[in-house]
């Protein structure tokens, strides 16, 4: 081997002779600092700026003049009563979440191979539009008009009664908000579970099957309690998504005038001319629950070590496949997807809406009708251009805020503000996140209202867990050898990055980006009060259609939501892979 | 190659994980002076600090004091903040896991480290890429990617993709230890023929004996974070520095005997005789040590032997040779019978073990060899007496 016996000629990149480190008496302490520091600390402040700004200036002004606007939103009449009935939204929707969500997840991993496709399917209510969802089921439930309620009164054996017909469900009423709210956190609870339980080795609770329990017995004594750090996880999320539930309650509970604590920070806004303090008093309940749910939940997986033996080390087969796995996953496909969906297409293929279904009548004129409407199209393609903007942006952030928390880059306190500061978007309800946009962006130093901009802030404020967490989750399966083989083979940090750790992940970050497009295409909350009336997105054109027009419009107006999002999705699906786009979420 | 070939050296390299109570000691202080071309191996149980060193040397971590020199050049200095970056270093390394990077072919892997250090001349024209596939035999696999080789083919990807820039100093981090069996001292002997034809200098990684034995120039063991002992492997095995070393390298039967008015007696319950032990005066505890090889049932032979009464507890085929588990009082110890003698031995049964001495390794209390010195007269006098 000639090439390996020859005198080596001495090439000068071959072997770098980095004169100033290599000889000389070290870097100085401020370079040294500034190489290691900097990076992190201009995110943090960054970051920082970005999420805490908002909170605490809209807070600042709930506290100013003596706390006067905390008198005004907590001297509303019946305010007591909003206050228990966001409690009750956020403790019974979280259990019904838990035990639909943890059943789902159970049986998600009992699919027979014939339909383990259907272990996606509890994943789609994420990505259908909420407020979709919400007004596909008003059209089956709705108490005069919904079908499900003219079906039934139909019936022979119903009593007849005197006056209007109605009933016998009546969807404008807690009791339906806390049960579609409960139906839709669902789906966060199975993905936050599901991947617990996909790190457990079959083993374990084979081991457990031979030593003499039951299947329950496992269930609860072994799968559970190996799974903890996932179940509190899930729970935090679920409970504060409950509380700060704000499209069920806003869409179906203005009508009988039912509040929770999020519409009426809606209310205090919208209401001209716009009282931010009181809506930030009102908000201020919201707000701690989320620090302190945030931090208990950082405080509670603490010690997360000595659950993560076993993952990643799980096979396949997880036991013999249940036979009512595929009815129960796809029963809650029927209730949280199907339904209302369908509702919304018969609905909008309707010229005008009775509750009865009769396709003789079917039409498309209600589609001309929306894509006619200038408002409509400009919010369709405000949507599409903001949404995208925000990927572009949020990706790269997440993937440096990914590095340093991955790389450990940084003091361990700057990390710590940097994890708490990438969460709170997740603690903080995006009703409350709009409103402090709003106080922040319509005065000095940036005044951003009325431009794409501050929509676009908001979104990337809004998703920076997601991004974080989808693209830390990747880069800690990849593990650290493939960087460390690229920078002893002579690539320098940068070059890692872009020529091997990127490329890599480059189906996590397309998955990634296509969840987040998905995601933001249809977000509502934050959306309808950042909006002004030149920037509307079609969460806000629905909702305007939803209040000002009739019930085949705004069925139309949701079908075309749906239908982004299916394109969304199946970018996704493209870009990431079928397998594990959905399951990173 | 070998005009430009430099010595590298450690000095009291130090690593400490975290902080406060939660520091620990990775290397607690280790020294290593590695010569032009050698082949070093790092010999030691996991959490040993062996893999640490090695990614010191890399530059992959940073040590929290003492000195790394490649030939003139500081690399790495705690005290005058001196860390020269992994791709500055001019290194080649070969991972336990490989890190073969899935998203480029077999070729491009093996390539990356010429492209990323300019060496067009040598990637186009030269074809070192070729050649290093060459000298591994994965020729024919270059167009493949990762995912579609077996381990041994991505095993000696690695190995190219470790040697193909030349560099001087190669890293093996536990190169062989996800193969198979057969496969390992197959990929083992052709590691240590390319060592032989390419006279790299290489530091490597095991934690496998019979693994260092066979490719190091030199071994170092290392113990919790500091080498216990350095040297070639025929010393090691002969004499192993201390009762670690010992174990570590096969003496695995630990005899412990203390000294009173009497003479030497063993400290296991049960067997009382009297020993005669050329242990000098100022010791008055030492364990001895030797392999389960070196123990004999039945003939003697004529080596002069220390020999001793134990029962036999099992009595296992392991192909050629029986191996007997023994009990000394107290004491379990493991033994070989020859197939002459083992057929009539059976559990319970009492009987007569040797030792040559040339095969006994002695310890002090302190787990430090005793050198006994080389007399004639001390082995003529090491016998056990029976009372």
């Amino acid at each position: 081997m000639t090439h390996l016996t020859a005198p080596r000629v001495e090439s000068p990149s071959a072997v770098a002779q980095a004169p100033a480190e290599g000889v000389g008496g070290g870097r100085s302490l401020f370079v040294r600092v500034v190489r290691r520091h900097l990076l992190p600390l201009v995110v943090i402040v960054v970051l920082g700026y970005l999420v805490v700004v908002p909170l605490v200036r809209l807070q600042a002004s709930a506290l100013s003049n003596g706390g006067a606007a905390y008198e005004t939103a907590f001297g509303v009449r019946n305010i007591g009563e909003t206050i228990m009935l966001t409690i009750a939204l956020g403790l019974a929707s979280l259990a019904i979440a838990l035990v639909f969500g943890t059943a789902l997840a159970w049986w998600a991993t009992r699919l027979s191979p014939r339909f383990a496709w259907m272990s996606v399917l509890p994943v789609l209510p994420i990505v259908i539009p909420p407020v979709a969802a919400v007004i596909g089921w008003a059209m089956v439930l709705a108490p005069t008009s919904g079908i499900l309620n003219k079906f039934i009164r139909s019936l022979p054996f119903y009593p007849t009664s005197t006056g209007v017909p109605s009933g016998p469900f009546d969807v404008f009423s807690s009791t339906w908000i806390i049960i579609l709210t409960g139906l839709s956190l669902t789906s966060f609870v199975f993905v936050f579970l599901r991947s617990g339980m996909a790190g457990v080795n079959s083993e374990l609770l084979e081991a457990g099957r031979v030593s003499g329990a039951s299947n329950r017995r496992v269930f609860f004594g072994i799968l559970l309690p190996m799974i903890r750090p996932s179940l509190i996880y899930g729970t935090a999320v679920a409970l504060l998504l409950g509380l700060g539930q704000f499209t069920a309650p806003l869409l179906l509970g203005t009508r009988d005038n039912i509040r929770v604590l999020t519409t009426e920070v809606y209310r205090f806004v919208s209401l001209p001319p716009g009282n931010y303090s009181a809506a930030a008093a009102v908000a201020s309940p919201l707000l701690l629950m989320g620090i302190v749910v945030v931090l208990l939940q950082k405080y509670m997986l603490a010690n997360g070590g000595r659950f993560v033996s076993d993952v990643g080390k799980g096979t396949k087969s997880s036991g013999r496949p249940s036979r009512i796995a595929p009815i129960a996953i796809g029963l809650y496909t029927l209730l949280s997807v199907a339904i209302p969906v369908l509702a919304l297409v018969v609905v909008s293929l309707s010229p005008f809406w009775s509750g009865s279904i009769t396709p003789s009548t079917f039409t498309f004129d209600n589609y001309r009708k929306i894509f006619s409407d200038p408002n409509t199209v400009s919010g369709i393609t405000t949507s599409i251009v903001v949404s995208l903007s925000a990927v572009l942006v949020s990706i790269p952030v997440g993937y440096v805020v990914a590095e340093i928390l991955y790389r450990k880059r940084g003091t361990a306190v700057g990390r710590a503000i940097l994890d708490v500061i990438i969460t709170l978007p997740l603690g903080v309800p995006a009703v409350v996140f709009g409103a402090g946009f709003l106080f922040t962006y319509t005065q000095k130093p940036l005044v951003l209202y009325g431009t794409n901009w501050v929509i676009i802030i908001v979104y990337v404020t809004l998703m920076l867990p997601f991004t974080v967490r989808m693209q830390l989750a990747a880069r800690m399966s990849m593990g650290t050898s493939y960087e460390a083989a690229a920078r002893v083979s002579g690539a320098g940090a940068l070059r890692a990055h872009v020529g091997i750790i990127a490329p890599m992940m480059r189906g996590a970050i397309g998955g990634a980006a296509a969840l987040i497009f998905v995601m933001l295409s249809h977000e509502f909350a934050a959306s309808l009060l950042v909006r002004s009336t030149r920037t509307q997105v079609m969460g806000t054109v629905f909702y305007d259609i939803w209040v000002n027009s009739s019930y085949p419009l705004v069925a139309a107006m949701g079908l075309v939501m749906c239908t982004v999002t299916a394109v969304g999705v199946i970018l996704a699906l493209l870009l990431g892979g079928r397998s594990n786009t959905l399951e990173q979420l | 190659m070998t005009s430009s070939l430099e010595s590298y050296r450690i000095d009291g390299l130090q690593k400490t994980f975290g902080h406060g109570q939660k520091a620990f000691a990775a290397i607690e202080k280790i020294d290593l002076d590695i010569r032009p071309g050698e082949l070093v191996v790092l010999l030691g149980p996991s959490g040993c600090g062996k893999t640490t060193a090695l990614r010191c040397l890399a530059g992959l971590e940073s040590g929290t004091g003492g000195r790394i020199t490649f030939g003139d050049r500081v690399v790495f200095d705690a005290e005058r903040h001196i860390d020269v970056s992994p791709d500055k270093r001019g290194i080649g390394m070969v991972f336990q896991s490989y890190a073969l990077w899935p998203h480029k072919t077999v070729f491009e892997n093996i390539a990356y480290p010429l492209k990323v250090r300019g060496m067009t001349k040598e990637l186009r024209e030269e074809k070192w890429v070729e050649k290093a596939a060459a000298l591994v035999d994965c020729t024919k696999l270059l167009d493949r990617y990762p995912g579609q080789l077996s381990g041994g083919q991505q095993q000696r990807v690695a190995l190219a993709r470790g040697i193909v820039a030349q560099p001087h100093l190669i890293l093996f981090d536990e190169p062989l230890s996800n193969l198979d069996a057969l496969l390992r001292n197959q990929v083992r002997n052709e590691l240590h023929e390319l060592h032989r034809r390419l006279g790299f200098t290489g530091v490597y990684v095991t934690h496998d004996q019979t693994e260092a034995f066979a490719i190091g120039d030199r071994l170092a063991i290392l113990q919790a974070g500091k080498v216990d002992q350095i040297g070639t492997p025929q010393e090691i095995y002969g004499s192993p520095a201390s009762e670690y070393a010992a174990n570590f390298v096969g003496m695995t039967n630990r005899l412990t005997m203390r000294r009173d008015a009497t003479g030497w007696r063993s400290t296991a319950d049960g067997p009382n005789e009297i020993l005669d032990l050329p242990i000098p005066l100022l010791a008055d505890e030492v364990h001895l040590r030797f392999r389960p090889g070196a123990g004999h049932v039945g003939s003697a032979g004529t080596a002069p032997a220390f020999s001793f009464d134990a029962v036999v507890v099992d009595r296992v085929y392991t192909g050629g040779r029986y191996e007997l588990t023994l009990d000394y009082g107290t004491v379990r110890i493991n033994a070989v019978a020859d197939q002459f003698a083992a057929p009539s031995i059976s559990a319970g049964d009492i009987v007569k073990v040797h030792v040559p001495w040339a095969d006994c390794g002695w310890y002090g209390a302190d787990g430090q060899r005793l050198e006994l010195g080389a007399s004639s007269s001390v082995t003529t006098s090491f016998r056990a007496a029976t009372v």
